[in-house]
């Protein structure tokens, strides 16, 4: 026999006769090696508490974080708040719904066709279909999505016969999900956004009132799921709590639902009727801010927000901003009359056309009227003159014009409650020229977004009073109100905006038994390029009724209208009147005939 | 079959190794807490009361004490003598799970059982392998007909229990065979030698079957994915991290609230670090440490070749195993469905691994009566070096 190789021998041996097995030397072999095996056993074990030294004390901390979070699903826990219009009504809500999977692994005797003909009338899918997805060689199948618990319900109490007995179907997981359910479909789409825990992806009010939407309820302490998603320490909870589902906050909008649906019904079809890319309606209380409806299109399902794009997503008439055009000489009116450089009777040469620092200016209907001549604040307001505006606008000191276009809101966001909400551009007036105040006067020379505009008119409504407009109830907190203008000044100018709308101009909003005190606008696009401007037009139209005692401000902005006579009295207008005609015998205000 | 080394029959038997006996009642005290404290939810799940599990792992602990008792008061001559109807017996049950076994995440392990309920052969695989290696190697010839004999039984054992399919127990037996025959005085460069190929081998074997590939991954970057092949080492890091280091209380674990696979069989250690924390983690191994110090002390001191590699095998086939869990729980190794012996739920191992020890116990009782240096082999006692204290400590 071979001996042992030499390093391992205990000690030299001489002359020993090889092939004769020697007692005492398998027991020192033995010895020697047995000991190799205990110190490797030793290693081994000190490498073991090492490991767990490391696991515990080391990253013990972050793992014991990592594992608390993984269990505490705090967000599952609870619903989240539900969002209500001004009346109650559900805008906005979770509900439980569950999935389906199946687990071929666990099906035992049982064949996937006899499973899917059972389950089949139950899910109403045919069951060829079934069969063939619980064939397939995977360890989880996907059956059905956003079930309700009734449907469960069945699915768990079906029995299928195996072996001659009739048994529960094995298999089957039926994972528990809160879904954000809009009871309105696209209602108020771009108030309410859209909301994706999982992905933490949020916008709207669902963003905006996240912390009080998403507001732990009190629960004592912060509980925990165990593997199968049940509640731990039961006993540590009251039986209300732990029986139905806590829920956060609510939020309840300013909006209501009925008038949105008329503002929204009104927009679509104003736009369909005029072919154009894009419009916006804000409906508001002037004397509280509050925002009673907002309509935006290109619109969106909140629901499956994720199936669109940008575009739909976003609100544009917070993000965006545009040249308010002929609308702006309301406030062009509001400034002159604040600042004393007009009075309510005064007069204006109107020359139609003028030249100022090399910039021609003329009135829109300069082929018609090449020389109105001395013309009335009234007839400036039905005939939008740009050459009086833009003289009363050269006429206010450019310090106070900067400041009551400040107080308006125009340059800053409004504090709307929505996200994203863009502050628009006012230049300074260190940096206007001439033709920067001109071109002030008729709407060109800032960029405002559409609810600003909307604002900014309300606070004339109002009278004189700005406020911040919002969509949700602000509770016992009071929004911001600014004085922009004397109350006479707004009394006035209300009366000039109500009797320019009683001239036959324009027609086109007029309800009869209402006096609507308003304005419209048409103002040529940016253009792309960033220099001067495209051929595409925004008609507006903003306007707040009764004129003796505003109730209702709207304002109604269409982006590229593609008739053949877009104007601001022909697009935007009508929209205005089908919005108040068709809310007022909900809103109860009666025609005075 | 001559037995030149074994014991000569007149030895009487002395005093048990205490510290032997202590590391076995402290895994088995720390093991039924954890048990009861990891199966409670399942079991009450399972079958409404969360002592079910409990009182069968109890009843195990009391069956296998017995089984203790009574193999301490066995000598090796008896062993000798039953090492092959023994292993014929083992090789029939085992033949019989193959047959008529019940499955278990996809494999054929138990045999149902009247009484009983059912019980896994391939726990006595573990001790019958212990016998039948001991024998073969304290030949007198390296090379003998025993080696010849004993050798074709093991390999029966290990390809049926390789065909269950049972890949962990199959390597574990295989390990536990070349540690024999490297005891047994095999040249140490042949098991260099057999290592490579061996290793490709089983290399070929993993990454072919799709399961065990997918646990390499799993073990690998067990982050990566946490929902799947990562899943039961996450947990295991969870618990044994929540742990720290005097840990979350006994029964306080969360872990065991079925995120962790298998609480109270494969992942116990986890939930034991969950609870005691590091002191609890650090008592378990140094248990086990003690158990194989004991062990391996006893092998040093008995008399006869066959008395050692039978305590040898014994110490290594359970510290061995022991070591795999501990390694997979704090993922140290790929995910291996070993348990801790004494320690993880499981009648069939509880019983055997308890007589199997009590065999132990019973070999660490001659060493304390006949120490080596008393003892003359009855061959070559006019060899010198036999005479030749042979102390491991």
């Amino acid at each position: 026999m071979a001996l042992p190789p030499a390093a391992s021998r205990p000690r030299p041996v001489p002359a020993r006769p090889t092939g004769t097995p020697l007692a005492a030397k398998p027991h020192h072999v033995l010895t020697r090696r047995l000991q190799q095996v205990g110190v490797v056993a030793i290693v081994v074990l000190l490498v073991l508490m090492g490991r767990l030294v490391y696991l515990q004390l080391i990253t013990g901390g972050q793992l014991q974080q990592k594992a608390k979070q993984s269990r505490s699903h705090a967000t599952s826990l609870y619903h989240r708040g539900t969002i209500l219009d001004r009346h109650g009504m559900v805008m906005a809500q979770d509900q439980i719904l569950y999935d389906a999977f199946a687990h071929p692994e666990y099906f035992g005797k049982a064949s996937p066709e006899q499973i899917a003909t059972a389950i089949a009338p139950v899910l109403h899918m045919p069951a060829a279909r079934l069969s063939e997805d619980l064939s397939k060689p995977l360890s989880t199948i996907r059956l059905a999505s956003n079930l309700e618990k009734e449907t469960v319900q069945a699915l768990r109490a079906l029995k299928i016969e195996v072996d001659g007995e009739r048994k529960p179907i094995g298999g089957l997981d039926f994972p528990k999900k809160t879904v954000r359910q809009y009871p309105q479909g696209q209602l108020a789409a771009h108030v309410l956004g859209y909301v994706n825990d999982d992905t933490g992806v949020s916008s709207g009010v669902e963003y905006a009132q996240r912390e009080t939407l998403k507001k732990a309820p009190l629960l004592g302490r912060l509980p925990m799921l165990d593997g199968h998603g049940q509640l731990l320490n039961i006993e540590a909870f009251r039986a209300p709590e732990v029986v139905s589902l806590p829920k956060s906050d609510d939020v309840t909008l300013t909006i209501d639902a009925r008038l949105q649906f008329i503002a929204e019904k009104a927009l679509t079809e104003g736009l369909a009727k005029s072919k154009a890319k894009r419009g916006a309606v804000v409906m508001l209380q002037p004397k509280s801010g509050d925002i009673l409806a907002f309509a935006v299109t290109p619109t969106y399902t909140p629901e499956h927000y994720y199936r669109y794009g940008y575009e739909n997503l976003k609100n544009w008439a917070v993000s965006d901003v545009y040249p308010p055009g002929s609308t702006m000489k309301i406030l062009t009116l509001a400034n002159g009359l604040e600042s004393g450089a007009i009075q309510p009777d005064s007069k204006i040469l109107d020359t139609g056309r003028m030249v100022i620092e090399k910039w021609t200016i003329q009135n829109y209907d300069y082929h018609k009227r090449p020389h109105p001549g001395m013309i009335d604040l009234t007839y400036l307001l039905e005939h939008s003159s740009n050459i009086a505006s833009a003289k009363i606008s050269m006429m206010t000191p450019k310090p106070l014009q900067y400041e009551l276009l400040k107080r308006f809101g125009f340059g800053q966001p409004t504090g709307l409650d929505l996200p994203g909400e863009s502050a628009g551009l006012l230049p300074h007036y260190d940096t206007w020229t001439q033709s920067t105040q001109a071109s002030l006067g008729y709407g060109y020379g800032l960029a405002a977004t559409p609810l600003q505009m909307a604002a900014a008119v309300a606070a004339i409504a109002n009278g004189g009073v700005w406020i911040q407009p919002h969509v949700a109830s602000m509770g016992s907190r009071e929004p911001i109100r600014r004085r922009v203008l004397t109350e006479k000044t707004a009394t006035d100018l209300t009366q000039l905006l109500a009797k320019a709308i009683d001239r036959p101009k324009v027609s086109s909003v007029r309800v009869p038994g209402i006096r609507i005190a308003g304005k419209t606008g048409t103002s040529r696009k940016p253009s792309n390029s960033g220099k001067g401007y495209s051929s595409d037009l925004f008609t507006s139209f903003v306007g707040f009724y009764p004129a003796e005692k505003p109730e209702v401000l709207i304002f109604v902005l269409v982006d590229t209208p593609r008739m053949a006579e877009s104007w601001g009295s022909t697009v935007a207008g009508p929209i205005f009147k089908q919005i108040v005609t068709d809310s007022m015998d909900y809103m109860g205000i009666k025609p005075m005939i | 079959m001559s037995s030149p080394s074994s014991l000569p029959s007149k030895v009487s038997m002395g005093q048990p190794d205490r510290l032997l006996l202590l590391s076995i009642f402290m895994l088995l005290g720390m093991g039924l807490l954890s048990v009861f404290s990891a199966s409670a939810n399942h079991a009450q799940l399972e079958s409404g009361h969360s002592f079910a599990l409990f009182g069968k792992q109890l009843l195990a602990a009391i069956i296998g004490l017995g089984g203790l008792a009574c193999c301490a008061n066995l000598k090796p001559a008896f062993w000798q003598k039953i090492t092959l109807p023994f292993a014929l017996g083992v090789l029939g049950l085992l033949l019989l799970t193959l047959l008529f076994g019940k499955t278990a995440n996809g494999s054929e392990r138990w045999l149902p059982l009247p009484i009983v309920g059912q019980f896994q052969p391939s726990e006595l695989a573990k001790f019958s392998v212990v016998l039948l290696m001991a024998q073969a190697t304290s030949q007198a010839k390296r090379l003998n007909g025993c080696l010849f004999v004993n050798g074709i039984l093991t390999t029966l054992m290990i390809v049926l229990i390789f065909k269950q399919p049972n890949l962990s127990i199959t390597l574990l037996l295989t390990s536990l065979v070349g540690v024999m025959l490297y005891l047994g005085r095999w040249p140490g460069w042949l098991f260099l030698a057999v290592l490579p190929p061996g290793a490709w081998v089983v290399w070929q074997k993993i990454t072919t079957t799709e399961y065990q590939w997918r646990r390499i991954v799993g073990w690998l970057n067990p982050w990566r994915d946490m929902q799947d092949t990562g899943y039961n080492l996450v947990q295991s890091y969870y618990a044994i991290g929540s742990g720290g280091f005097l840990g979350t209380g006994y029964g306080q674990s969360i872990q065991k609230q079925f995120y962790l696979p298998f609480p109270y069989t494969d992942f116990i250690f986890s939930v034991i670090c969950e609870e005691w924390g590091l002191v609890g983690g650090v008592m378990l191994i140094g248990a086990f440490g003690l158990l194989i110090w004991r062990g391996i002390r006893t092998a040093l001191r008995c008399p006869g070749l066959f008395g050692k590699l039978m305590a040898s095998g014994i110490t290594f086939v359970v510290g061995l195993q022991a070591i795999i869990n501990i390694a997979v729980t704090t993922g140290l190794m790929p995910v291996t469905g070993v348990t801790l012996p004494l320690v993880s739920y499981g009648g069939t191992s509880m019983v055997a691994t308890l007589c199997m020890l009590g065999v132990l116990v019973g070999l660490s009782r001659l060493s304390q009566t006949t120490p080596v240096s008393d003892y003359r082999p009855n061959r070559s006692s006019n060899s010198p070096s036999a005479l030749q204290p042979v102390l491991g400590s």
